[in-house]
């Protein structure tokens, strides 16, 4: 992508508002307002979104649940008006909004091809030169020739991804559907967008699957609440975006850290993680991670103290304890202790990680008391899995 | 601002057109010959109920004369009534293809009207056809002009059919209204009776229906008589408001119909 390569798509100031559900009156209302021209009482789901998409470019849009990506999507597309600001679109929009948009459940495959295709834009001349293609690409044998209510919504998105990889446009906007195919097809998708984004496509994608985004994207924005959180580099905004996911998380768990607790169980009373006591982390690859832990021991015996570290998705990636490598504590008073633990050159792959802390008997066969943090390591790679071993290349 | 569609208003409007029609047919032992059929039924109902049960007379004609003259007013009067009825609806049948596919919204209340007059226009020439069989004699050199007062009416159900669609996103209403309106208008336009047959007084009310001028129009052109100019004049102004009338007041209303279906 150059910078110069024309704008494809221009949004400015967008803002989406919808009218407060009303009842009859207040619709017959509605009416005679839009046409003396007045405003209507709405509320906004969509906040200044501004951005622009240059020719070559692929942007994700990321956010969590309700913040407007669908809105956005439907507003570049055409499908929804702004309530003000401009959409300006330079070229054909291809889009992949919802499940089997445009087809029509009573009729067949073979028949919604050419109704869809009509409503994208396809000529019966192209439609006619692209048919075994489309066919090819969907790849849902004899249930071609039975109708749509019959499909799997995997089949109906094959169709719908079909019809549109036909039509070749300028934008691409696709909503989730990635989401949706077996793994085999969305293989085939993504082998289809990086054909495409190869060949001077534009993409616009939006997905939760922060690796399809990071995979496909170059850029990515990222909505909040209807407004623009972060725009930018994609691993940039998706890493912020995955540590704010994860101090939403390490707030809804509470706090798990109880300072003055003096029950009858051994407890984890404090956590500083880099000398800070923030619920999580995030690290530049390869810097080091510093933990310190106060136990909080009800009879004066010495608890121990065990860590782990795991992918987000729960994968272990390593852990240990001060029992399996005879560490003992530092006591501070009657009932409190403190381990410090230094993991040097951390060498996990950027991602998003938990830290668990454990407070074990001095037996470290009881498990009495856990923490979580989540670790989040910045950076971008192309490096495969969790940990970066060790190793050198040979002199071939 | 404003939507730019990826696909323009003609393609669409044709492709939602032959689906009106296709699904009409579709699954009929006769198919498309209900064209014929339908016609050839409805002269034999008219001469039926009219002449042999009614004996509706009409100044001037003769029993078969009489079903030319119904025929000449009904046929125009199915292709409007219908597209308006039918245009009512048209956004609010296809919410789901509207929330979720970029199409201009228009094609689909034009679809819903051109349905009617191709189904009905189609109907109109068999029946001049089977008029002269039945011994109506239709003057050929009113044809043209006859046909030409398809385009008023046209312009009319557009227009009528646009501000329709769209009062009902927001009044749902609507629909019943217009179904009443239709039926009173039916019969405040000379279909059943001749313009003529009215007192003199209430002529100058019957001519402002803009269908007055038509209906008549084309009778006048294929059976004879006096042109009602005056009707002529209504019907022929009355297309152009209201189809630009109808056409202002949908585009702008289209920013709001998503956030009301």
């Amino acid at each position: 992508m150059s910078v110069d390569a024309p704008i494809l798509l221009e949004v400015q100031d967008l803002q989406k508002a919808y009218p407060r559900a009303g009842d009859p009156r207040a619709r017959f209302g509605a009416l005679l307002r839009a046409i003396a021209g007045r405003p209507i009482a709405r509320l906004p789901v969509l906040t200044d979104v501004s951005f622009r998409i240059r020719r070559g470019e692929s942007l994700g849009i990321i956010g969590p649940n309700g913040a407007g990506k669908s809105t956005l999507l439907k507003l570049l597309c055409g499908v929804l008006h702004p309530t003000r600001g401009t959409v300006r679109r330079n070229g054909s929009v291809g889009a992949l909004l919802e499940l089997g948009a445009g087809f029509d459940p009573e009729r067949t495959g073979r028949e919604n091809i050419a109704l869809s295709a009509g409503l994208v834009g396809l000529s019966g001349e192209e439609l006619r030169r692209s048919f075994d293609e489309i066919i090819a690409f969907a790849d849902i044998g004899r249930y071609l020739d039975e109708p749509v209510k019959h499909y799997s919504s995997g089949m109906v998105v094959r169709l719908g991804f079909a019809v549109i990889a036909a039509m070749r446009p300028d934008l691409l906007v696709t909503d989730e559907v990635l989401a949706v195919g077996d793994e085999s097809f969305q293989k085939k998708c993504i082998r289809w967008i990086e054909g495409y984004l190869e060949g001077g496509g534009t993409l616009l994608l939006v997905a939760h699957s922060m690796y399809h985004v990071q995979k496909l994207c170059r850029h990515a924005l990222w909505l909040h609440e209807g407004r623009v959180q972060a725009y930018g580099d994609v691993f940039d905004v998706t890493q912020d975006y995955l540590a704010w996911h994860e101090r939403k998380s390490a707030r809804e768990l509470g706090s798990d850290v109880e300072a003055d607790y003096s029950g009858s169980e051994y407890r984890i009373t404090g956590v500083r993680l880099n000398g800070s006591e923030d619920g999580s982390l995030l690290l530049a690859a390869g810097e080091a991670l510093a933990v310190e832990v106060t136990l909080y021991s009800p009879d004066g015996a010495s608890p121990h103290f065990g860590f782990g570290l795991l992918r987000a998705d729960g994968t272990p990636v390593y852990g240990s304890t001060t029992e399996i490598e005879g560490v003992e504590g530092r006591r501070i008073d009657d009932s409190h202790l403190r381990y410090r633990l230094l993991l040097e050159a951390l060498p996990l792959l950027p991602g998003s990680y938990t830290l668990k802390l454990h407070a074990t008997d001095p037996e470290g066969l009881r498990l009495f008391d856990t923490v979580e943090r989540g670790v989040t390591i910045r950076g971008a790679s192309r490096e495969f899995g969790m940990v970066r071993l060790a190793h050198r290349w040979m002199d071939p | 601002m404003g939507p730019a569609p990826t696909a323009p208003l003609g393609p669409i409007t044709r492709r939602f057109l032959a689906e009106d029609l296709r699904a009409r047919f579709q699954g009929n032992l006769a198919g498309a010959a209900w064209t014929i059929i339908g016609p050839l039924l409805q002269l034999a109902v008219f001469f039926l109920v009219f002449v042999h049960i009614f004996g509706q007379r009409v100044p001037g004609l003769s029993g078969a004369g009489v079903v030319g003259f119904l025929a000449l007013g009904f046929w125009p009067w199915f292709a409007f009534s219908e597209a308006v009825a039918r245009a009512t609806t048209a956004l609010q049948d296809h919410a789901g293809l509207l929330a979720k596919v970029a199409l201009p919204r228009a094609a689909l209340v034009l679809a819903r009207v051109l349905a009617p007059f191709v189904l009905h226009g189609a109907g109109f020439l068999v029946i001049l056809v089977l008029l002269p069989v039945l011994g109506v004699g239709l003057d050929p050199a009113g044809l043209p002009l006859a046909l030409l007062l398809w385009l008023p009416l046209l312009a009319l159900a557009i227009g009528f059919g646009l501000l329709a669609a769209t009062v009902q996103v927001f009044v749902r209403d609507t629909g019943q209204v217009i179904g009443h309106l239709l039926q009173l208008t039916f019969f405040l336009t000379p279909i059943l009776y001749a313009r003529e047959l009215v007192p003199a007084w209430l002529q100058p009310a019957l001519d402002a229906n803009p269908l007055t001028g038509i209906v008549t129009g084309l009778r006048v052109a294929l059976l004879g008589g006096e042109w009602p100019l005056g009707a002529l004049g209504v019907s022929f102004t009355a297309a152009v408001l209201v189809l630009f009338g109808g056409s202002w007041l949908f585009r702008r209303c289209t920013p709001l119909f998503e956030d009301y279906l």
